[in-house]
């Protein structure tokens, strides 16, 4: 089990050699066997992307397929047998990849991170803003695992528990960046949590003379941390975007502390990338509009 | 020959003058080439911070030529050369030259201007007339391009600037055109929100820009659509193959039809139906067709 204070899918997990563990979080089916010299792992989606469920079991019950050092890597079809039969709208798994494993360790080390890209999120129904007024949005984003066999090596994958479809944010087919596209609620209040994604809550603030809608906003995700609080809730910090008056862009800023109220918050991981200083992050023009 | 050298009297040959401006003459040719080395990787770093890419190479060899040109003629003055007529010398030998390599030259000049516009570097993936493949180098004579079958292609710079260059790579998103054709009895807006629906599950497929549906018209054998989705360049293949195969697997499942093409041939409303026997395996009839038609004798008299 993870070593959190509450049951959690991420963690350091004791493995002995021989045996696997199965992880269901969402969407997302792992399964890692340590063997000998490497550890074993196969991926498969589930295709609901609001699949509410997950589960870390070690041993897995039925086990892994052995995949000892002298033996081929277990077939996807041998593997496949393993997957549960009842879930409808489960994708074949992936193959079975191999990795060397760090000599004498059984334990592997899973962690929530942010998507590698920023996230363009769009409300199911955009919005306006007044001007001079200040709205509170939680929107909820799609999370990656990365899993290593030391505390702070190189991540042996680092995948999306449901990979988001991807999007282009920019002034024109030419000029831009690729994104990973999110729809959402931009629920005015706290929403309810999936194990496989992570809350943001943001505040968007018109300073401007004129309405500002909201139809489309970039998250900076890889700048984002992943915080946990003491019932097991996944939250990021709070992001700021702000409209000056005039024509400027909005700045985007993000605050260390978060906003989900007096609850006391640990750090999961830290962002990606670091952010230089603390209004850089300009978009094109455009953060609420359609940026292109 | 002992008589040859013995006339030849070393110390007319070799005057305290010519002595002299011999050893001028190698003096500039050894500060002169250092100062030329010197200043060629001074004006190529500076020439490198603004410029960047495969003109640097070309002006650097271009600065070097001409100051180890500017050193040889101040030698070659110092020597007692008269430049004037060095200088109309070469005039005509350029001409003569310029005349024997018409071909070199055009694709010399047509690399200057290519490496100035920059319609591709090197590692882009560009089509020239026939040939696809990635961008190896851009030199003054031809640039080389390696084909996804890995053959090396050597085209003239004059091909490349006379004919159509598409780079495939210039920009990171691009579209995946798709034609497809469903039968005449499906529900055109079943089909499109199908469409659509496919689009959407591919997570390689764009949500911005948009895809595209457009109804071509209508075929001779099926209702004709273009439909186009967005990707990253650099997946591009992923994605057209990708979408193509959930295309089919949702057409199967939805049992939405992709017709091959057929032919309905009539007679016309006023004519009778066409004559159809059925033959048995010792070619002998064994039924009439509905409707009395009566088929045509095919008995050997008869035939022919």
């Amino acid at each position: 089990m993870g070593s959190s204070a509450f049951p959690s899918w991420w963690g350091s997990f004791q493995i002995p050699e021989g045996s696997c563990g199965r992880w269901e979080i969402g969407p997302f089916f792992m399964w890692i066997q340590r063997n000998a010299e490497d550890w074993t792992v196969m991926r498969q989606r589930h295709k609901d992307p609001f699949r509410d469920h997950w589960d870390v079991e070690i041993p897995a019950d039925p086990p892994c397929p052995a995949s000892g050092k002298d033996e081929a890597p277990a077939s996807p079809a041998d593997w496949a047998g393993k997957v549960p039969h009842d879930e409808v709208g489960a994708s074949p798994p992936d193959p079975p990849q191999r990795y060397a494993a760090l000599e004498g360790s059984g334990t592997v080390h899973i962690t929530p991170a942010h998507a590698d890209r920023p996230v363009v999120i769009t409300p199911e129904q955009s919005f306006f803003l007044p001007p001079k007024r200040t709205v509170h949005l939680f929107v909820s984003l799609p999370l990656w695992l990365q899993f290593r066999d030391e505390p702070d090596g190189v991540p042996m994958i680092d995948d999306a528990l449901f990979r988001p479809s991807d999007t282009w944010h920019g002034p024109n087919t030419q000029v831009g960046q690729v994104c990973y596209a999110s729809r959402t609620r931009a629920a005015f209040a706290p929403i309810g949590r999936l194990p496989h994604r992570i809350v943001t809550p943001f505040e968007v603030r018109n300073r401007s003379e004129k309405d500002v809608k909201v139809e489309r906003i970039k998250l900076p995700t890889p700048h984002l941390s992943v915080l946990v609080d003491e019932q097991g809730g996944l939250w990021t910090e709070a992001v700021i975007f702000e409209q000056p008056p005039g024509v400027d862009p909005p700045d985007v800023r993000i605050e260390p502390g978060t906003t989900n109220g007096s609850q006391k918050l640990e750090v999961l991981s830290g962002p990606r990338t670091r952010m230089e200083k603390k209004f850089v992050w300009h978009a094109f023009g455009d953060f609420f509009g359609n940026g292109w | 020959m002992n008589e040859i050298l013995s006339s030849i009297n070393l110390h007319q040959v070799f005057t305290p003058d010519r002595v002299a401006a011999i050893s001028k003459a190698l003096i500039v040719l050894v500060v002169g080439f250092t100062l030329a080395r010197f200043g060629t990787s001074a004006i190529g770093r500076a020439i490198e911070t603004r410029a960047g890419g495969p003109e640097t190479l070309v002006l650097r060899r271009l600065v070097r030529y001409t100051l180890y040109s500017l050193v040889i003629a101040t030698a070659a003055h110092q020597l007692g050369f008269n430049l004037g007529v060095l200088l109309g010398a070469a005039g005509v030998l350029t001409v003569a030259l310029g005349f024997a390599s018409q071909t070199s030259a055009s694709n010399l000049i047509s690399g200057l201007f290519l490496i100035a516009e920059r319609p591709f570097v090197v590692g882009d993936v560009v089509t020239v007339e026939s040939v696809t493949g990635e961008v190896l180098s851009i030199d003054l004579l031809s640039t080389k391009i390696r084909t996804f079958n890995n053959l090396f292609v050597r085209v003239p710079n004059e091909q490349i600037i006379k004919s159509n260059v598409t780079n495939l790579t210039r920009f990171p998103i691009r579209r995946v055109d798709i034609q497809i054709g469903v039968a005449y009895k499906e529900d055109m807006t079943r089909v499109e929100r199908l469409l659509k629906e496919i689009a959407s599950e591919n997570p390689l497929a764009m949500e911005e820009p948009a895809p595209l549906l457009i109804f071509q018209g209508f075929g001779d054998s099926a209702l004709l659509y273009q439909f186009s989705v967005w990707g990253q360049t650099s997946k591009f293949l992923d994605l057209r193959n990708s979408i193509q195969r959930d295309l089919k697997r949702v057409f199967d499942e939805e049992g939405i039809e992709i017709p091959f093409p057929h032919r309905s041939l009539y007679t016309g409303s006023i004519t009778d139906p066409f004559p159809i026997r059925i033959v048995s395996e010792d070619s002998q009839a064994v039924a009439e067709p509905p409707g009395g038609v009566t088929p045509p004798d095919r008995s050997p008299e008869h035939a022919g």
